[in-house]
């Protein structure tokens, strides 16, 4: 399945050092918590532990309630789960919500093991705490939550149960947990006592190391599409985004960048009318440290945001701009092919024999090249960051995907200890892999140092648009050859910026395993392969973008997949079935597909169908996409069967929720989505030219879920994949001709 | 001094009288459930009524709202008890949520005058979501 470089997708390094985890039950002020404990810089678990600074919510633990730590260590546990003598529970949600119901599904997990209603559980959104948080990328939450969530869950249960049967008076083996209740029937008479009775008592007992999980054909709360615990707030106005942060006496500030990138302030721009101070931003280097003369942005600050973002329409400021030659679309192309021409490449994965001759010695073969663009993120809300600092502590409220990288980077800018920093993780309006960066954090920081009051600072949406970190621009070239339906050789050439690259995770000359994800390690038969990967200098600024290198491989490869189809002569879904042949797993998912897509043989002239399967972040995705009305400046989209695997579904509608929006956002980018670059600056630069799908623009999406059993898989990321080649490829079945650009139809010239 | 009427209260506001009403509502009044988006009448996220209308509030000054009766997501419903919004939570409809003040609020000026038929909402709509959830929007206006 997907390589395991896939599952650090959003690949900040901690910027805490690395921790090992353990979980405690211990006995608090009326009732019984979870907590998370962390050991700093063990290696081990069983190395000695340094102690970590304790946050405020830290609570000391007494060595005589932990089995695992050793034991000359006082250890900070952070409350994780909480069960309240009332009853309540409360599991402090560590992520950031951007509509995956990530909220919901971790709920779910608690309810089931610990046997009590999922509506019982309040969610609440955690501040950013050491073990509690964790970076939301990589369609990795639920993955890496389940098992620690389950683990806590049923350990708590057990040690409820050994207390109930204690206060019932028979032994546990006649005990069982339902519903946030110990029962046991003695002398014939069912008799009960409510958790909230037994947390007391519960925390004193042994913690159960190996605690027994529910099986999953047991399970009554998993797999079930309960609401999402936080949508009530979504339609009356009162769920807290980034932007509707409001903090007493805060003042609003707006970020206006160069003009072109690689320019530099010349100097501090005179105060705008109707602002109250200009404050330039410096650049962070790649490891995070404030950069000297690197003055790349102003913001203006005022008693509110129109005021602010009028400040910098009027901003009278000087620019050095220090490059020759300005970043410009048919340039960096130019560039680019050229490197695919000549560029010495990293070798992804070596081919076994002679490839080569292979190919020249084939009857059949392709030897296409395909182009995707750069992308930007667009998220409905756009960037911004409220921060407090008061020289002594900071506070801050973001919608960010990485409250703890968040810690981080107001300690490299303040200087200040971890533990005087609170980050307030809000609502996002979207993320998309945009808000794992760091860079609308430091610039609010600074702006915060400067004036010394609460400010929020916010980008205009066209400083949204023009100072993305976009999803790189690539060339794919393929060749393969044939021998009847069995593919020979496959050779796969691929040039893109690396993202890891540019934030100085990755050294030059290295493979960055982000740019080939979706090309590596394909399920398919292919014969003699080899992959890989030029690296492009360019000068623009890459990032994640939903599904990162999977949305420009499956691209490539399920297009290539098709040529070869085509050239073979076989239908497009049995010449799949055919190199799938080894792979049960994958195999069940295209039937399906098939069957789900049955309407593809009946259709009109004039409509034209395409398939594409991909896996990544662990699932497994095939959509069958019907297209109609083709001309040469558009085309309907009429519906999208779509089959996913994704171990088990822990919440089906909200699975079916990320396909359909994955399909929407991948469509989009699909038929309109690019950014060009004129004269150094972004060419899009609003909602205006920057044009996405609309409600009668979206197809019917049927989603249908394939429960294997298997590791759970991402959901928030593989949607968006296969949707571009199941397009093109039934682009192709209702015209005859391939679409190897992207987007099929461009809305911006340069 | 411009005299606002939001969501049935009088409300005065003392900023000029060219900003637009978006900017008012969020930080003036405080009143966040109108989201900023674009800030030219693009997306849609900034959808309030003004008397009954949907009007993109990034594009109206705040001197075209004085006296007028301004309807914002906060007004919608004491107790989002509007079938829209009732529609909404039965069918799940928001995953990131941003966009769906002004979708309800676009909605519910079509639904009015619509008559309650929720294929001519859906013609009405041309808000942008990012995440896509227009198919539950489909399914939320089909059900009215």
């Amino acid at each position: 399945m997907t390589d395991a470089s896939s599952d650090a997708s959003i690949g900040d390094p901690p910027s805490l050092p690395m921790l090992s985890r353990r979980h405690f039950l211990i006995a608090g002020a009326g009732g019984l918590t979870i907590g998370v404990a962390f050991l700093a810089g063990c290696e081990s678990e069983n190395e000695p532990a340094v102690l970590r600074k304790p946050k405020p919510s830290g609570k000391p633990v007494s060595r005589s309630t932990t089995t695992t730590v050793p034991a000359d260590s006082t250890v900070v546990v952070n409350a994780w789960v909480r069960i309240a003598n009332d009853n309540s529970v409360t599991l402090m949600y560590g992520g950031s919500e951007f509509g995956q119901g990530t909220m919901t599904g971790l709920a779910q997990i608690l309810a089931e093991e610990l046997r009590v209603p999922w509506e019982s559980i309040t969610v609440k959104q955690a501040d950013a705490t050491p073990g509690v948080s964790y970076l939301t990328g990589g369609s990795f939450a639920v993955r890496s939550q389940f098992g620690p969530l389950a683990n806590a869950g049923a350990a708590a249960r057990e040690m409820l149960v050994a207390a109930g049967a204690d206060m019932l008076g028979v032994p546990v083996s006649q005990c069982i947990a339902r519903a946030g209740k110990v029962l046991a029937t003695v002398d014939g008479i069912e008799r009960s006592t409510t958790y909230g009775e037994l947390v007391t008592k519960a925390a004193t007992l042994p913690v159960p190391q190996e605690p027994k999980l529910t099986d999953p054909s047991k399970y009554t709360v998993i797999g079930r599409s309960v609401p999402r615990v936080e949508l009530p707030k979504k339609v009356n106005g009162s769920a807290v985004y980034g932007l509707d942060v409001r903090v007493p006496g805060m003042v609003f500030a707006a970020i206006k960048h160069a003009p072109v990138f690689g320019a530099w302030l010349e100097g501090t721009p005179p105060i705008p009318s109707g602002a109250s101070a200009v404050v330039p931003i410096k650049a962070l280097d790649a490891r995070g440290a404030v950069a000297r003369d690197s003055e790349y942005a102003v913001a203006v600050v005022a008693s509110n945001t129109w005021l602010a973002m009028e400040g910098c329409r009027s901003l009278d400021a000087r620019w050095n701009v220090l490059k020759s030659a300005p970043l410009d679309s048919d340039v960096l192309q130019a560039q680019a092919e050229q490197l695919m021409a000549a560029g010495v490449a990293v070798i992804a994965e070596p081919a076994a024999s002679q490839i080569q001759a292979t190919l020249d010695a084939a009857t059949k073969s392709i030897d296409v090249t395909y182009s995707v663009p750069y992308l930007a993120h667009a998220c409905m809300e756009v960037l911004n960051c409220t921060v407090d600092y008061r020289k002594t502590e900071c506070e801050v409220w973001a919608p960010t995907q990485s409250a703890s990288s968040v810690v981080g980077t107001v300690q490299r800018l303040t200087g200040l200890d971890a533990g005087a920093i609170t980050v307030h993780t809000t609502f996002l309006g979207g993320g998309l892999g945009r808000k794992s960066e760091q860079d609308f954090i430091a610039a609010a920081v600074q702006v915060a140092m400067k004036i010394r009051k609460p400010v929020m600072l916010m980008y205009p949406r066209e400083e949204d648009f023009g100072h993305d970190r976009y999803r790189p621009m690539a060339l794919v070239n393929v060749k393969a050859s044939l021998d009847g339906a069995a593919v020979t050789a496959w050779k796969y050439r691929t040039a893109s910026t690396s993202i890891l690259g540019q934030l100085g995770f990755s050294a030059s000359g290295q493979l960055d395993s982000q740019a080939v994800e979706g090309a590596t390690s394909l399920p398919y038969s292919l014969g003699i392969r080899q992959t890989e990967w030029v690296a492009n200098p360019a000068g623009i600024p890459v990032g994640f973008w939903r599904s990162v290198g999977n949305s420009i491989n499956a691209f490539a490869v399920e297009c290539a997949i098709d040529e070869l189809a085509a050239a073979a002569g076989i239908d497009p879904f049995d010449f799949r079935r055919g190199l799938l042949a080894d792979d049960a797993r994958a195999t069940a998912v295209l039937e399906a597909a098939d069957k789900l897509s049955a309407w593809r043989t009946s259709l009109a002239s004039g409509h034209g169908w395409g398939v594409a399967y991909a896996e990544s972040f662990g699932s497994l995705v095939c959509q069958v996409a019907e297209v109609s009305e083709v001309t040469d400046t558009s085309m309907r989209v009429n519906r999208v069967a779509c089959v996913v695997d994704c171990g088990r579904a822990i919440n089906p509608a909200a699975v079916e929720m990320q396909m359909q929006g994955g399909i929407a956002h991948g469509l989009s980018a699909t038929l309109w989505g690019e950014m060009k670059f004129t004269n150094g600056a972004a060419a899009v630069t609003n909602f205006n030219n920057h044009r996405v799908l609309r409600l009668d623009e979206m197809p019917q999406v049927d989603v249908e879920i394939v429960t294997s059993g298997e590791s759970l898989g991402g959901i928030g990321e593989p949607g968006v994949p296969p949707v571009a080649p199941a397009i093109a490829n039934a682009y192709f079945s209702a015209t005859g001709r391939r679409i190897r650009i992207l987007p099929i139809f461009p809305q911006t010239s340069s | 001094m411009t005299k606002l009427v939001v969501n049935g209260f009088d409300r005065d506001v003392e900023v000029d009288e060219t900003t637009p009403l978006l900017w008012v509502l969020r930080d003036v009044l405080n009143l966040t459930g109108t989201k900023y988006g674009c800030g030219i009448g693009a997306c849609g996220a900034c959808t309030v009524l003004l008397d009954g209308t949907a009007n993109r509030s990034c594009s109206v000054p705040l001197k075209e709202a004085a006296g007028r009766a301004i309807t914002t997501i906060e007004g919608l419903s004491p107790d989002s008890s509007h079938p829209l919004q009732q529609a909404w939570i039965e069918n799940q409809v928001p995953q990131c949520g941003f966009c769906q003040s002004g979708m309800l609020m676009a909605g519910a000026a079509a639904l009015e005058s619509a008559e309650g038929d929720g294929s001519k909402v859906a013609e009405a709509l041309t808000n942008i979501c990012i995440c896509g959830t227009y198919q539950r929007i489909r399914e939320a206006l089909d059900q009215l």
